[in-house]
């Protein structure tokens, strides 16, 4: 049983953050103008603390492995006839969990963030940002019908679009926070239009109350009789919302480009929150989706596809943003796989577990890229790990967790099985096709081998020697080249560093225990049967390839070589990775250049019809004033017969017509 | 043979009308267009008079209205006339071609002829 | 039966194309002077119409005061412009030698054909309604008195506080004085067209005002 007492701390989650970014919005202006950034900072973190501690709050609740719920009710918000969607916040087991992921994390990084923006600009605006963000997702953790949800959906969406463009005044930076917007905006289309079918095909968007009728032993049938066609639409239309935010192909290109805002907000926002989100809405409609294989089917067919394209454009990126960012996409992808295995748990659990080694990885790469003064590209930052100690530290044991390489220690290993053993139990049917889960299986299973590449190169260039170019060329930002070596100046970054290089192991270790299953199922919890007979010779492979690749890759010399014996081989700039597997190009035909049409047509009918209508009517006017005005003539005879003309008309008029 | 009947009366009243219509639209003398208006004036007195003699034996109504048409007529002429004075005391000219570019100043052309 | 025409009907025949000629004079005469005279003449076969047809008082009026002032007013009002001596064209008027040109034929044909089209439904139109007097023969009935000046001056003022005609005959008192005064008004001269105006006219000016206006 659990404790609904506590069901009050619901609200105030959300609303502290809110409030905390309010009161920055408002005076952290004028606070950074008196020096007081400390304030701007202190005043983040206290937000994003205090949601984290009143999320510790809730645990007496009992939540976690247990199927009730908490429920608060705020009040009616829209009600309109049949339509009811009211304030209503819920955390269940499941809940509870995204709950403490977004506290924890929220706040860990606003502290990273503290250290990390000391010294750069418009911090106000960046924390009022950051709060605002904790805050929505919040408030799509818990809501409890799907208007509510897309309030904190579009509040991610804004806040993403604010803080990707932190830089605004930087080459291509407004084109990237635009680009995450509009690609999220189609996707909030779609999932609007998917709220609407399930009101339609339900008569309900509350979640709970769909969740209840789907369990209900004979309700779950009677739910879709007479409405299978309405209920698929919905559940089509759900996804691509879902794609969006979480960015599957083919509305997975903002991500990348998203890497254009500050650091933090990539762990935060583009690693362990926001893009979940997508994937929270799918397992709150998990009932619906296990009624429509089809839908299932485009999951993992474009989930492959972007597990994919993540992994080989991972392989040849030369920003240390870039190649995490393809890795979260290849991730996210696994993500979606198991929610098309009908694995929601498998789903969370991965979710839970890339969490913590993306996070771990993209703070770390903050931390390099922080201390070497926003120098990003790899390849100049040769052995910079040498002088950074934590950060070093930090970002082995992210690479090692990301590759899955020591099973125990590993934050994604354990989730990662979850996922391949959901993947390999079940088929995949749709559009006339079904492919057994074991091909599956395998393909996931090689194409997973890669991380252990990518990540460990990444760490051959930051760990090894330092290229011979290096400090040759001017840095981005306009430095000199200049040969001081990068140094740890943040004790904010330091201690996040730490806390979460201790808690990504410990993550790994908790996440082999049957209690996280529980909490994530909400109740029938059990402990991952791990094949080890098919597992090991793929973590052997992994360590193997994870070696080779970083031995390559730390040496200055094997690596040039490597690359010039690779370019040989390479399609010259036409190849897929060369054109990120030619998505740019069909947004170009397929969204970009239909707008550009109806943009051309809407201005020619404007312009020619409007105007023209506008030009017509004052030559109408000019006309009839010119033939009018020939009738002053200035002569009183002509004016006198037209007197008399008109008198005799007037006559007849008068006489003949009354006669 | 009746001569004096309605009929012919009115007759002569639309031929005296028509006659001073034309004075008034084509002559150019200024006085002789209040005079074709005095001959127009005439015609309608006459219609007065007429009906009332042909349609109403009781009351002199048209005598009356024949009575307000004169005394109109008379003002109208007085006032005519008192412009016409105007006219010729300033320009030396009464006709209608003089009227006609009575409108023009020194910026606007003048315009064709009568 | 044919029957010969009784004295009235003859004398209205007269009458009527007299005016009718004298009008067409008028309009067709050359000399403004010839013009006004002959249109003095024209009003006197009307009044004779009237007498004709028992309005007395009217064709008396006609006399006094249509021929009587306001011809009179014309004709001074002819003399003072000054027309040639010896009755010529006045100066302005027909500039090109001819009184009468294609317009003036045009306009004829107009007015002609506006004459045969009004005139003959007017015609039976008023030969409907006086129909059954034609067949009695006799003129309509008139009570006693019919067009004398005390008939007329009984409809006028009887009853002055609630008869219209009273008013009216007011009023168009008021118009006549109104009309006094704007002729006047138009008479004066002001200080700067004093200026302007010829010094013989001026002289003529304060000759006859005797003094400044």
């Amino acid at each position: 049983m659990i404790n609904h007492s506590l069901a009050a701390l619901l609200p105030a989650l959300p609303v502290i953050p809110a409030l905390s970014a309010l009161l920055l919005a408002l005076c952290g202006g004028a606070w950074l103008k008196k020096g007081s950034y400390n304030l701007v900072g202190g005043t983040a973190v206290a937000g994003a603390g205090i949601a984290f501690a009143l999320a510790l709050a809730l645990w007496p609740a009992g939540l976690p492995g247990s199927s009730a719920a908490l429920v608060f009710d705020l009040g009616p918000w829209i009600a309109a006839g049949g339509f009811d969607a009211g304030l209503r916040l819920t955390a269940d087991s499941a809940g509870y969990a995204m709950v403490l992921l977004v506290t924890f994390f929220g706040f860990l990084i606003t502290t990273y963030s503290v250290g990390y923006m000391r010294h750069d600009r418009e911090q106000s605006r960046f924390f009022a940002s950051l709060n605002l963000f904790v805050a929505s997702m919040l408030v799509l953790v818990l809501a409890d019908n799907l208007v509510l949800i897309f309030l904190g959906w579009e509040g991610v969406g804004v806040c993403s679009y604010l803080l990707i463009g932190h830089y605004w005044d930087e080459k291509g930076v407004p084109l990237a926070a635009y680009r995450a917007f509009f690609v999220n905006r189609i996707g909030d289309i779609l999932f609007l239009l998917g709220v609407f079918t399930v009101f339609a095909a339900f008569g309900t968007v509350s979640l709970s109350e769909l969740s209840a009728r789907a369990a209900s032993p004979h309700g779950g049938m009677m739910m879709f009789m007479g409405r299978e066609p309405l209920a698929v639409l919905a559940a089509f239309l759900l996804l691509g919302g879902a794609f969006a935010k979480s960015a599957q192909a083919p509305l997975h290109v903002w991500l990348a480009d998203a890497m254009a805002g500050p650091t933090p907000v990539s762990a935060l926002i583009h690693a362990a929150t926001m893009v979940t989100a997508g994937i929270y809405l799918i397992m709150r409609l998990d009932w619906l989706y296990a009624a429509v294989p089809q839908a299932r089917f485009l999951i993992a067919a474009c989930g492959l596809v972007t597990l994919v394209v993540g992994a080989f454009m991972a392989l040849t990126q030369t920003d240390i943003k870039k190649i995490l960012a393809y890795s979260t996409l290849s991730n996210l992808a696994l993500m979606f796989l198991a929610l098309a295995a009908c694995s929601a748990q498998a789903a969370m659990l991965h979710l839970l577990g890339h969490a913590f080694f993306k996070a771990l990885l993209f703070l770390s790469a903050g931390s390099v890229i922080h201390a070497a003064h926003h120098e990003q590209d790899a390849r100049r930052l040769g052995g910079v790990l040498k002088s950074l100690p934590v950060t070093r530290l930090a970002f082995w044991v992210g690479c090692i967790g990301g590759a899955g390489l020591i099973p125990y220690l590993s934050a994604g290993f354990f989730t990662k099985e979850a996922v391949l053993e959901s993947i390999r139990l079940s088929t995949f049917n749709g559009f006339g096709l079904g492919v057994s889960g074991s091909v599956v299986y395998w393909v996931v299973l090689a194409v997973e081998s890669l991380s252990a590449l990518y990540l460990f190169r990444l760490l051959g260039y930051l760990n090894g020697a330092a290229s011979p170019t290096a400090h040759d060329h001017h840095h981005d930002h306009g430095h000199d080249g200049h040969h001081e070596t990068p140094r740890e100046t943040s004790p904010a970054i330091r201690f996040v560093l730490i806390a979460l290089t201790i808690a990504s192991p410990a993550f790994a270790l908790f996440s082999a225990t049957p209690a996280l299953t529980a909490w994530v199922t909400a109740g029938e919890g059990h402990a991952e049967h791990i094949h080890w007979g098919h597992v090991a010779p793929f973590i052997a492979l992994n360590i193997v390839l994870a070696a080779a690749t970083y031995f390559v890759f730390a040496s200055a010399r094997r690596r040039e070589g490597l690359l010039a014996a690779l370019s040989a081989l390479s399609w010259k700039g036409r190849g897929p990775l060369d054109r990120k597997f030619w998505f740019d190009d069909l947004y170009a035909v397929a969204v970009v250049l239909p707008l550009k049409v109806v943009a051309w047509v809407l201005r020619l009918v404007v312009e020619n019809l409007f105007i023209g209508l506008l030009h017509l009517s004052a030559l109408a006017g000019r006309g009839i004033t010119t033939v009018a005005s020939r009738a002053q003539t200035g002569r009183p005879h002509h004016y006198a017969a037209a007197i008399l003309l008109f008198m005799a008309f007037a006559a007849w008029f008068l006489l003949w017509r009354r006669a | 043979m009746t001569f004096l009947t309605l009929s012919n009366a009115l007759t002569v009243s639309l031929v005296l009308v028509l006659i001073g219509a034309f004075g008034v639209l084509r002559r150019r003398n200024l006085i002789l267009v209040l005079l074709s208006v005095e001959i127009m004036l005439n015609g309608v007195n006459l219609s007065l008079i007429s009906f009332n003699y042909f349609l109403w034996g009781a009351s002199e109504l048209g005598h009356y209205l024949y009575m307000l048409s004169i005394g109109v007529a008379a003002v109208e002429a007085a006032v005519g006339l008192a412009m016409v004075i105007v006219l010729f005391r300033n320009h030396r000219d009464v006709t209608r071609t003089r009227i006609a570019r009575l409108g023009e100043t020194s910026e606007t052309e003048a315009g064709a002829g009568a | 039966m044919p029957q010969l025409p009784s004295v009235p009907d003859i004398l209205f025949a007269v009458s009527a194309v007299a005016v009718i000629g004298f009008s067409l004079a008028v309009v067709l005469a050359r000399n403004p002077v010839r013009s006004t005279l002959l249109l003095i003449l024209s009003f006197l076969p009307v009044s004779l119409i009237y007498i004709l047809m028992q309005a007395t008082f009217a064709g008396i009026l006609q006399v006094m005061v249509y021929a009587g002032a306001i011809m009179m007013l014309f004709t001074f009002v002819i003399m003072m412009i000054n027309p040639a001596p010896g009755g010529g064209e006045l100066p302005g008027d027909a500039t090109s030698g001819k009184t009468f040109g294609k317009g003036d034929l045009l306009w004829v044909v107009l007015l002609c054909g506006v004459g045969l089209i009004v005139i003959p439904p007017v015609q039976y139109a008023a030969s409907r309604i006086t129909a059954p007097l034609i067949a009695s023969g006799g003129s309509p009935a008139h009570k006693e008195g019919f067009g004398t000046v005390e008939s007329i001056a009984q409809l006028i003022f009887r009853d002055p506080a609630n008869n219209p005609l009273t008013v009216s005959f007011e009023l168009i008192s008021i118009l006549i004085l109104v009309g006094v005064i704007a002729a006047v008004n138009f008479g004066r001269r002001t200080q700067k067209a004093a200026k302007a105006a010829s010094p013989q006219a001026t002289a003529d000016e304060t000759n006859a005002a005797g003094g400044n206006p």
